[in-house]
């Protein structure tokens, strides 16, 4: 069997416990991620996504069960985790969370600086992670990260994630405010560093028709709990399913439920405009 | 009424000078709803925060209701009558409980607590969470935490509502209520409401669309004449929902479908009145 880039078993997270505001943000989670495998994590508000991504570089200890990373167990305390986040880079839900140098270039190059590399090589990678964002380094670099619109920001602390090139990627929500253009670069992006680098992915998104395009496999989280692990395609057009999970399918998913309601089925399901445009002109007999 | 003219904003010096908005020249009428589009860092929030006097004119000027936001003497008056509400719902929660939070503001300006008690039913009441009155704003849902945050502006009893991006943080579910939750406090109590976004299906009710790009208004107009210039969005790093472009196309290539906007529900009776027809 190929070994597991992440493996997580039955992993249980509280917050705060034995206080009065103790809580089980993860009640018996079991996932693996295959080396250069695409995951998606989706689920209602407060069902624990942030949660079990910071378990996966470390950031969190779990309270019971495990987290290996590349065959590296991950400690309940203590421990040195160095290859652990190097394995895996996580882009936080919120980037202020994970600027706080003066300069963007500064602070892209944190990480980079830490691994020991040379000035000039922290130099490359800064500028191929800040124009890999769209921030180019000559317009952005002497920005400050405080500085910028909440879209910036938010792809400044990508580029941070990306400069460290680690084999695997943990996105959470990582197209909240971005306009549609840089949403669907990021995608591009993200398919790009899986095909041509063999990046591993796991990404945290409400938006079904963008885990369509990028991942295969997608878990659903409910209450701390996995609700479903199947791949995307199958969960798209359970449209009631997807509602009681506070999850929303897409446009075009809603829509052909809705014509295979009333008998008129398009096979196989259309994903785009353009394959809805192709399905429906036989049916409708349009020029 | 709020009335924008020439306005332009420059944060910082040279050489990290950076132009956020280069001549605004807009209004927004009374009861009006206007979403806000465009792309990262074309000054949008710049934009918004002029409206209730967080930034001021680096030139050019902004009225509320007449009342300049240049002159120091109105700053209070314009903010009450302008609430704002921004993304993140969690950085904006002071109280530990949802009854404390709604208060905050009116307990503020020194609102006799009688008052504060009826604004705050009523506000609750507007957003269809009475339940959650004494709540502990931590442990909602977000799109619950956002009405509280919603309904802390509205005690102020404001006349304009700005909200940043106030789904961007929600699931689907959180962001259909929030959503809900505006167009309801629109038709209820005639609030004007500037609403910015990049989500364009949560914009196709608006009365007005204005996309900005560089500190500048490219595009405005009716959503329904807005969302039929498909190239010139997409030109604009903006997007159309897909619904609607295969309404445009299907209706170029021959079905007919009614004038303007078409919603989902209408799409889905075109497609099987055409498909019943030819069976
Ligand atoms: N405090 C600041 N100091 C300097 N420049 C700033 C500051 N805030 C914003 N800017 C710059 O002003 C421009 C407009 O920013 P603004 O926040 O208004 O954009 P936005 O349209 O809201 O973008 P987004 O969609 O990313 O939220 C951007 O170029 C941004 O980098
Ligand atoms: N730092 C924290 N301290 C205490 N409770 C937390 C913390 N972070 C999250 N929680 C709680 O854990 C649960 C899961 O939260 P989270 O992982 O953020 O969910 P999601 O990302 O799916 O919205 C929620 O009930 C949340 O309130
Ligand atoms: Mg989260
Ligand atoms: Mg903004």
């Amino acid at each position: 069997m190929k070994t597991s880039l992440l493996e997580i078993c039955d992993l249980v997270h509280v917050y705060m416990p034995g206080t009065p505001f103790e809580r089980r943000a993860l009640d018996g989670v079991s996932l693996r991620v295959a080396p250069g495998e695409a995951l998606g994590l989706a689920g209602a508000s407060g069902s624990g996504k942030s949660t079990l991504a910071q378990h996966m570089n470390g950031l969190l200890r779990p309270t019971q069960g495990s987290v290996r990373v590349d065959g590296m167990e991950i400690p309940q305390r203590g421990g040195n985790l160095g290859r652990v986040r190097a394995t895996v880079g996580l882009l936080f839900q919120f980037p202020e969370q994970q600027l706080f140098e003066e300069t963007l270039e500064l602070d892209v190059g944190f990480g980079p600086r830490n691994l020991g590399l040379s000035p000039v090589e922290v130099g490359e990678r800064v500028a191929e992670a800040l124009e890999l964002v769209g921030l180019p380094v000559c317009r952005f670099g002497s920005r400050s990260p405080f500085a910028l619109s909440g879209g910036e920001r938010r792809r400044a602390a990508l580029a941070g994630v990306l400069a460290m090139r680690p084999r695997c990627l943990v996105l959470d929500e990582p197209t909240a405010g971005l306009d549609p253009r840089g949403a669907a670069a990021l995608l591009d992006l993200l398919t790009r560093l899986r095909e041509e680098r063999g990046m591993s992915l796991v990404v945290i998104s409400h938006r079904m028709e963008d885990l369509a395009r990028l991942v295969d496999r997608m878990v659903v989280l409910s209450q701390g709990r996995v609700a479903a692990d199947a791949p995307v395609r199958d969960l798209l057009h359970r449209t009631d399913w997807l509602d009681r999970h506070s999850l929303e399918a897409p446009a075009l998913s809603r829509l052909t439920a809705r014509l295979a309601q009333e008998g008129l089925s398009l096979e196989p399901a259309p994903l785009t405009v353009s394959e809805a445009e192709e399905a429906l002109r036989g049916p409708l007999s349009l020029g | 009424m709020i009335e924008i003219h020439g306005l332009v904003h420059r944060f910082g010096e040279p050489p990290d000078l950076t132009e956020a908005l280069r001549g605004i020249d807009l209004s927004i009428g009374e009861g009006e709803f206007v979403a806000l589009l465009g792309p990262n860092g074309c000054g949008k929030t710049t934009l918004a925060k002029h409206l209730n006097a967080l930034l001021l004119p680096t030139e050019g000027e902004v009225r509320v209701d007449g009342l300049s936001t240049s002159d120091p003497a109105e700053l209070w008056e314009i903010r009450r009558r302008v609430g704002m509400v921004f993304q993140d719902p969690d950085r904006q929660m002071v109280a530990s409980v949802v009854e404390e939070e709604v208060a905050f503001g009116p307990e503020n300006l020194g609102v006799p607590p009688e008052e504060i008690r009826r604004r705050i039913g009523w506000a609750l009441e507007a957003l269809g969470i009475e339940a959650l009155r004494r709540a502990e704003p931590n442990l909602l849902s977000g799109g619950q935490k956002q009405r509280v945050a919603i309904a802390s502006v509205l005690v102020m009893e404001p006349r304009y509502l700005v909200m940043d991006e106030p789904t961007a943080m929600l699931d689907p579910l959180g962001r259909r209520e929030v959503l809900r939750a505006v167009h309801d406090l629109r038709s209820n109590l005639g609030l004007t409401v500037l609403y910015v976004t990049h989500h364009m299906e949560e914009v196709l009710q608006a009365d007005r669309v204005v996309a900005l790009r560089d500190g500048r208004v490219a595009l405005q107009g009716p959503p329904s004449e807005v969302f039929s210039r498909v190239e010139e969005l997409r030109s604009l790093g903006l997007d159309i929902p897909s619904h609607l472009e295969l309404a445009w196309r299907l209706r170029a290539a021959g079905l007919d479908l009614p004038d303007g906007l078409v919603g989902e529900e209408s799409l889905a009776q075109a497609i099987l009145g055409r498909w019943r027809e030819l069976r």
